[in-house]
């Protein structure tokens, strides 16, 4: 066959879409799907950077050793613990400002603008100054709960806290995420209360239905589907919690706040074992595409 | 009746007044960073809550410290970053919501669930890669990762934008005789801008905070601001006052974003899956 410049140019006009594709196809290719291919084959090997150690296969051994591993276990209980209260603290109070916000009033506007604030800025820096916020000696927080009730709290120390007796350092941590996070929980929920067709808002004002009354008829019925979104995502997102840990505490006091990311981190980069690192993100990558598909076909079905 | 009008009135009031209270305290951490980078070393410890002396003293020493090389690399990342994303996902984008392509809802799958991906599952790899191929440390690695990282919400976005255009539109076009280019770039292109800035913006916004794949595919000479602050120690613990010098340089261009596009970003932040 003789590939003429000609047919070339042929095959790009019968084809156009694909062409417009393959750039963007390519790249991903080659920074996404190859690398995430390429570590699933890693995670079979015991593999590391700072020995030159030949590569050795040693099949399921990563994982065996993962999943028997009370240290990777711990890792994801605490991740467990702490993504299940930071959604019920951003919950409640995404819901609750989004009550508060729902009516229209003077100002209404600006105040849900700057509520992106903490959302669009890094989070490197939110917890950087919560270090600040949260210092023991001159953080504004202590010196504020000195004033008032005459206490001081070493909110980045490995002391139990009143809440299940998690120590404060997670605490600090779910704080920080949770002050990030909280909008983006709000506006969501504002958007889905935005559906609700407004005669039927001004019926029930008409009616003098009480709050809980319009809560649980009219309101709830609207933003499940939009829970379930929230959910998915802030599931998601809480997984990959690295950044605000990694300036905050840095995984301690001991390992006290040692996330599933910054295990996998640790592991990688610390202990230099890519072979246990790469083993265990596909764990959690299984346990993400697990969760997506549930939420996803909830919410087709509520769709379709 | 009046009586119930001015019970009516007050829970209002009061409910504004709640909110108020509720939104202040909750954005009080902001008004620490602002306050304390411009406050004098003695005042920070002396008296936590109010300014009353303005010194641009923190500001100096963040310079000194090279914060502004940090900057100039977060903004060459960005750039650089956005302008590559931009341009490939234009096109694809164009072609996922005109043509049928086979395999295009896998391809879509595959674009929303990178999104779900921990970047440090990702970040493994690529840095054993990027050492192999002389990439890391890089401007050009950096800009690499960060477009692949960008490309699939871009697409995404751009398409939603796109799909709200009547194909009619560049069928007439094609009629009258007119190339594809011409169609994608004089009536396409120029119908979707805001929301080409609105995925620009978003995707910028996310590259200028990015933290693990700046951690650890950097270099000291290439580290953008994120990793600046992360790797800030003072001799004699930290130096609040400069660290809150560059956080207000390096988070205002981003406040000042949020006011510019606000209705966009909650369309940016859930995927396209929510719309205000």
């Amino acid at each position: 066959m003789k590939l003429s410049k000609d047919s070339f140019k042929n095959f790009i006009s019968q084809h156009p879409a694909w062409f417009m594709v393959l750039p963007a196809l390519l790249l991903l290719l080659a920074l996404n799907i190859f690398p995430l291919i390429w570590s699933l084959g890693l995670s079979f090997y015991k593999f590391t950077l700072i020995i030159k150690e030949p590569l050795r296969y040693v099949g399921g051994q990563n994982y065996i050793e993962l999943l028997t591993s009370p240290e990777a276990w711990d890792r994801f209980i605490k991740t467990g613990a702490y993504i299940f209260i930071s959604l019920l603290l951003q919950f409640a109070l995404g819901f609750t400002l989004a009550l508060l916000l729902a009516e229209e009033f003077k100002g209404r506007r600006l105040l849900t603008t700057i509520l992106m604030i903490p959302l669009m800025i890094a989070p490197v820096a939110s917890a950087l100054f919560f270090r600040y916020l949260l210092d023991y000696n001159f953080g504004p927080i202590n010196a504020i709960l000195d004033r008032l009730f005459g206490i001081r709290i070493y909110w980045l120390g490995a002391d139990p806290s009143p809440l299940f007796g998690l120590p404060y350092a997670l605490i600090s941590v779910i704080l920080v995420e949770s002050w990030i996070w909280t909008p983006f929980v709000m506006y969501i929920i504002l958007a889905g209360m935005g559906a609700i067709p407004t005669d039927l808002w001004e019926q029930a004002e008409v009616d003098g239905l009480s709050f809980w009354y319009k809560l649980r008829y009219l309101i709830l019925p609207y933003i499940k589907p939009m829970i379930a979104l929230i959910l998915m995502f802030r599931l998601m997102d809480s997984l990959k919690t690295f950044d605000t840990v990694y300036v905050l505490t840095a995984g301690g006091p001991g390992t006290t706040t040692e996330l599933i990311s910054v295990y996998i981190y640790k592991l990688a980069f610390i202990e230099w074992d890519f072979g246990s690192a790469t083993a265990l993100s596909y764990l959690v990558i299984v346990l993400v595409i697990f969760m997506t598909n549930v939420f996803m076909r909830y919410l087709i079905l509520k769709r379709g | 009746m009046v009586e119930s009008l001015l019970l009516y009135k007050l829970k209002k009031y009061l409910r504004v007044a709640v909110l108020v209270f509720l939104i202040l305290a909750y954005l009080s951490p902001l008004y620490w960073i602002f306050t304390t980078a411009f406050k004098t070393r003695a005042e920070m410890f002396s008296n936590p809550f109010y300014l009353t002396q303005v010194t641009l003293e923190n500001f100096e020493e963040a310079a000194r410290y090279g914060a502004f090389d940090a900057i100039k690399n977060s903004v060459i990342i960005t750039v650089g970053g956005v302008g590559l994303a931009l341009l490939l996902s234009v096109f694809a984008a164009y072609a996922f919501s005109r043509y049928a392509i086979r395999g295009k809802n896998i391809l879509m799958f595959y674009i929303l669930s990178t999104r779900m991906m921990p970047p440090i599952a990702l970040v493994i790899p690529i840095f054993v890669m990027f050492q192999k191929l002389g990439l890391k440390g890089t401007y050009t690695g950096l800009i690499l990762m960060y477009a692949t990282v960008s490309l699939p919400f871009s697409i995404w976005m751009i398409k939603s934008f796109i799909d709200d255009i009547p194909k009619d539109i560049d069928q007439a076009a094609i009629l009258d005789g007119h190339s594809l280019t011409y169609v994608l770039f004089k009536i396409v292109i120029p119908m979707v801008l805001p929301g080409i800035v609105a995925s620009m913006v978003f995707s910028a916004i996310t590259i200028w905070n990015e933290f693990v794949f700046a951690l650890l595919l950097s270099s000291i000479d290439t580290r953008p601001t994120s990793v600046l602050l992360s790797s800030i120690r003072g001799e004699r613990g930290f130096n609040w006052g400069r660290i809150a010098a560059i956080e207000v340089v390096y988070i205002l261009p981003i406040i000042i974003f949020v006011f510019l596009v606000q209705k966009h970003l909650l369309r940016g932040l859930t995927f396209g899956t929510v719309r205000r």
